[in-house]
């Protein structure tokens, strides 16, 4: 069945002829080819270019706008953006969908196929990344002044291929052969001071002044990528840096002769947009991390300066017309690099750049985790940014100062809030620093927020409870639902409208629909016919043929211990034995779909996935399981194939030791795709059972404040293993090797963290509710019209997890920012 | 890099062209310091950068190390015309605070911005 389109009403008057010129004008003039020799990449960045080419027109028209209204902007500061392919995407925002297919077609090429030939750009690990995409892309259709700051990482995320089942990390080099949605703009390159010492000197008349010397520059060039709002004629930038060297090479050591001496100073420089750090929740003492961080501030806090004073005389008025908010951590430095623009380069009073400071800037906290708290040792921001850990030591000193004031004899609750962990190395605890630098903290989903605030920063939340909030997350459903699934944003337009694309609350128009037989039989015909293509991808990439009409289970998102993988794998190890032991039983046949990386350095994530490829090859081995159980671990899980295996999906796996998931997004994809949940109580998991009703979810396990409890209590894994028999053969299995007969000991890790190791994140107490839950959701899937029903309901009620929703509360509530507007004559919006 | 140093009615006038960094540093002090002890008069150093395209931190040594020596002899330094990307090393440094910063000669020669 081939879908209707859903069309964005957004016309430009681009005719298909209008097109195609542009386009073999590419090919001819930019690619510099021959039509008729035009590789497959020229053909893509052709119609990639064209299609910029009308984006640019409207990016211009939308700075001036906000340059000459004297708008105020949010600047968007995130070491990751994980955006994944434009091409599609942008077309679909440019309401041009029909128009290129149609000029392709005269050219006899199919733009699906063209599509995939774009690189993704991976430059994220994975929610917190594409949160941010998607937030950019929220903020640009619903016209807000926005701009995303980031690195043009020449490495993102690395690609992964399985050797016999074991991950292995290849570079992924998605510049190859170009973006043709960056432009460069050499004229923006900033300066970043990094490295030294301060000397204190004599001054002239008021006494002495220290100078930062003996630093290393390197250069930030930008490259702006344009966001293109979805029906409207906003066309935001995010703009990502590129490091380079300051001074080429040495021209005199060159002429000296040695070549590779000649060259350093540049490798170094450009080392520092290399390479996008793989998520260890650990870089403390990585020293090009913390250079990337600040490279990351320094050029995003100058421009945003500089864009600040094309317009005003000072920045006594930077807070009124800017807001910068910090994607975690990871950009907190922003608090001492505006302080150190504010008093060394605009000649401010301490008290009057904290106040523009504190204004400024906002602060998304995304991990409870204590290992993932970012810490900086002392000796090590002294090297590198000797400045700013003076600066540093300031803030701490007033803001110590104010809470002595304020708790006086309080020693430990000083201890707990102050920048400095003292210690055998002291460090500068990153988290601190972002709170008291900014007047918003927010968490991204309600739990979570409620959590930071009772017991991950207690003392900050009491002292100022006003500046603590929740944002829950969201994500767009441009992408998420009209891009990545044809089929079903089609049926639902031709239902209730297209209104939904920008007002996903209007999907509640679809509630009614969820009671009636043909809707229902035409919403699992979508499904299926996305089952299908998800199985002919995995057919032509990995000669596995699947069976469409088997529960698809889906666990797709990084590898952590805490994700609980190892959960649904015990769950399929328990279901194996089930039909060893009554092979006549009736099983609802499955299809375990995992995606997932591992960060390089996590040994247990990477055994994880080598013990889910093995229990994979034994079912697969195995007559008796064959065709009613199978597991297959796609790799090189990236948004590109989240956007095959989500609409594909009938159960979605969050299944998180509850506390420790921050809010997901993966959770709201599955469900606005019609998958039914399976998950624990965490996260924003709480949020969409709310929302879709405890009837159409399949929630389970252990509350947070029960994990608590068992935590700091006695938490036994050997009793949970003694009174349940499935869970305790399962686990034996493991020691046993069923899943690594060749191998022994392989996975005697896995076994001993379970039950020698203390099951730190609580598996086996889970595992009976899990695996009940899970027996709901196969009774469920037998009855096709029930579960259908389900799963319409999900859909209509995930209208409040959208990105759009996400951003006007950050704008309403945070940043303080309105809508704006882009005239063009000739065009026509939806707005 | 060229240095050229000369007295303009008993102000010191250094001029300097091409980058100012570390394989001309040296050349740099020798060319100045020579000057410097042959002019014992001069109190007033003025350093025109007008012609420096790229300063790195041997270069912003290098003028630390002239405050000093002029320092030592109770007399003053004065930075005229820095290209932008100079201008901004010397503010993000904080080393304008010290060594006063005029957009142009005249104002240099003059005191008044």
């Amino acid at each position: 069945m081939k879908p209707t389109t859903t069309k964005i009403r957004c016309e430009s008057g681009l005719t298909a002829d209008a097109l195609l010129v542009r386009f073999q004008d590419h090919i001819k003039y930019t690619r510099g080819k021959h039509a008729a020799d035009a590789t497959d990449f020229d053909k893509l960045a052709s119609l990639s270019l064209a299609i910029r080419d009308l984006a640019v027109e409207r990016m211009l028209a939308t700075q001036r706008t906000y340059h000459d209204r004297d708008v105020k902007r949010v600047y968007y500061l995130s070491m990751e953006f994980l955006m994944g392919r434009l091409l599609s995407n942008n077309v679909i925002s440019l309401g041009l969908r029909a128009v290129v297919e149609q000029a392709l077609g005269k050219l006899g090429l199919n733009f699906e196929q063209l599509c995939n030939f774009e690189p993704d750009a991976g430059l994220g690990n994975g929610g917190l990344g594409r949160l941010a995409a998607c937030y950019l892309d929220s903020l640009a259709t619903l016209e807000y002044p926005g701009y995303g700051y980031g690195i043009r990482y020449r490495h993102g995320m690395f690609r992964q291929e399985f050797d016999n089942g074991w991950q292995m990390e290849r570079p992924d080099d998605w510049l190859k052969y170009g973006n043709p949605w960056e432009i460069i703009r050499p004229e923006d390159t900033v300066p970043v001071l990094v490295y030294g010492r301060i000397e204190t000197l004599p001054g002239v008349g008021s006494g002495p002044r220290s100078v930062w010397v003996d630093w290393q520059m390197i250069e930030g060039v930008p490259y702006d990528i344009p966001i293109i709002g979805c029906g409207v004629n906003t066309v935001n930038i995010l703009r990502l840096w590129n490091s380079r060297a300051a001074e080429g090479f040495r021209l005199d050591v060159f002429n000296q002769g040695d070549y590779v001496r000649a060259v350093e100073d540049k490798n170094w420089a450009e080392n520092v947009s290399k390479v996008l750090y793989p998520s260890e929740n650990t870089h403390a003492g990585k020293e090009l991390r913390l250079i990337q961080e600040y490279f990351l501030v320094a050029c995003s806090v100058r421009d945003a300066v500089r864009r600040h004073l094309k317009k005003h005389p000072s920045l006594d008025n930077f807070a009124e017309k800017n807001a910068l908010q910090l994607n975690d951590t990871h950009p907190a430095l922003a608090v001492a690099e505006l302080m150190r623009h504010l008093i060394d380069e605009q000649d401010l009073p301490w008290d009057r750049a904290w106040e523009i400071t504190v204004a400024s800037l906002g602060y998304t906290n995304h991990t409870l985790l204590p290992e993932a708290l970012e810490k900086w040792p002392v000796p090590l921001l002294e090297r590198v940014l000797p400045r700013h850990l003076q600066i540093i030591y300031e803030i701490n000193h007033r803001f110590l100062e104010s809470v002595r004031l304020r708790y006086p004899n309080e020693d430990e609750r000083v201890r707990r809030v102050s920048l400095i962990e003292e210690g055998q190395v002291k460090q500068v605890r990153m988290a601190n620093l972002a709170i008291v630098g900014s007047h918003s903290t927010n968490g991204v989903a309600q739990l979570h927020s409620d959590l930071l605030k009772a017991k991950l920063v207690p003392e900050f939340a009491q002292m100022w409870p006003e500046r603590f909030n929740n944002k829950t997350n969201g994500v767009t459903q441009r992408r998420w639902l009209l891009a990545c699934n044809p089929g079903l944003a089609a049926l639902i337009t031709e239902c209730i409208g297209d209104g939904w694309v920008r007002n996903l609350e209007a999907l509640r128009g679809l509630e009614p629909l969820a009671e009636q037989p043909e809707f229902r039989q035409r919403f699992l015909a979508v499904k299926q016919a996305n089952k299908q293509r998800l199985a002919a991808l995995i057919a032509e990439r990995h000669g596995l043929v699947l069976d469409p009409q088997s529960l698809f289970d889906v666990q797709v998102k990084r590898l952590h211990e805490y994700k609980r993988q190892l959960l649904n794998a015990l769950h399929i190890i328990a279901l194996y034995y089930r039909i060893k032991d009554n092979p006549a039983g009736d099983v609802v046949p499955r299809t375990f779909v995992f995606g997932a990386k591992a960060a390089p350095g996590y040994h247990m994530a990477k055994r994880i996935i080598k013990f889910i490829n093995a229990i994979g090859e034994v079912l697969e081995r195995d007559p008796e399981v064959r065709g009613r159980l199978r597991v297959v671990f796609l790799p090189d899980y990236c948004v590109s194939l989240a956007e095959i295996i989500i609409p594909a999906a009938d159960l979605s796996e969050q299944i998180s030791t509850a506390g420790k998931e921050a809010s997901g997004t993966g959770n709201m994809k599955l469900a606005l795709n019609g998958a039914l949940t399976i998950g624990t109580w965490d996260g924003a998991n709480i949020e969409i059972a709310q929302a879709v009703g405890l009837d159409n979810i399949f929630i389970f396990g252990h509350r947070a404040e029960q994990i608590e409890a068992m935590t700091r209590g006695d938490y036994r894994p050997s009793e949970w293993l003694e009174r349940d028999a499935e869970l305790r053969r399962a686990v034996a299995s493991i020691r046993q090797g069923v899943f690594n007969p060749n191998e022994p000991g392989l996975f005697d890790d896995i076994h001993r963290a379970l039950t020698e190791w203390g099951d730190t994140y609580f598996h086996l107490a889970d595992f009976r509710s899990y695996a009940d839950a899970q027996q709901r959701a196969s009774d469920l899937f037998r009855d096709r019209a029930a579960w259908a029903r389900a799963a319409v309901l999900n859909v209509a009620r995930m209208g409040q997890f959208s990105s759009d929703r996400s951003i006007r509360e950050y704008a309403d509530g945070i940043w303080d920012l309105r809508p704006v507007p882009v005239e063009i004559a000739g065009t026509r919006t939806s707005a | 890099m060229a240095v050229a140093c000369e007295n303009k009615n008993g102000i010191g006038l250094v001029t300097v062209t091409g980058s100012l960094n570390a394989p001309v540093v040296d050349s740099f002090h020798t060319q100045f310091g020579g000057w410097f002890s042959s002019q014992p008069e001069v109190k007033l150093v003025v350093v025109d950068l007008g012609g420096v395209g790229f300063m790195d931190s041997r270069g912003l040594g290098a003028l630390i190390s002239i405050f000093k020596r002029v320092a030592e002899r109770s007399g003053e330094i004065r930075l005229a015309r820095p290209q932008p990307t100079v201008k901004l090393v010397l503010e993000i440094t904080r080393t304008s605070r010290i060594l006063p910063t005029f957009g142009t000669l005249e104002e240099a020669m003059r005191g008044v911005r």
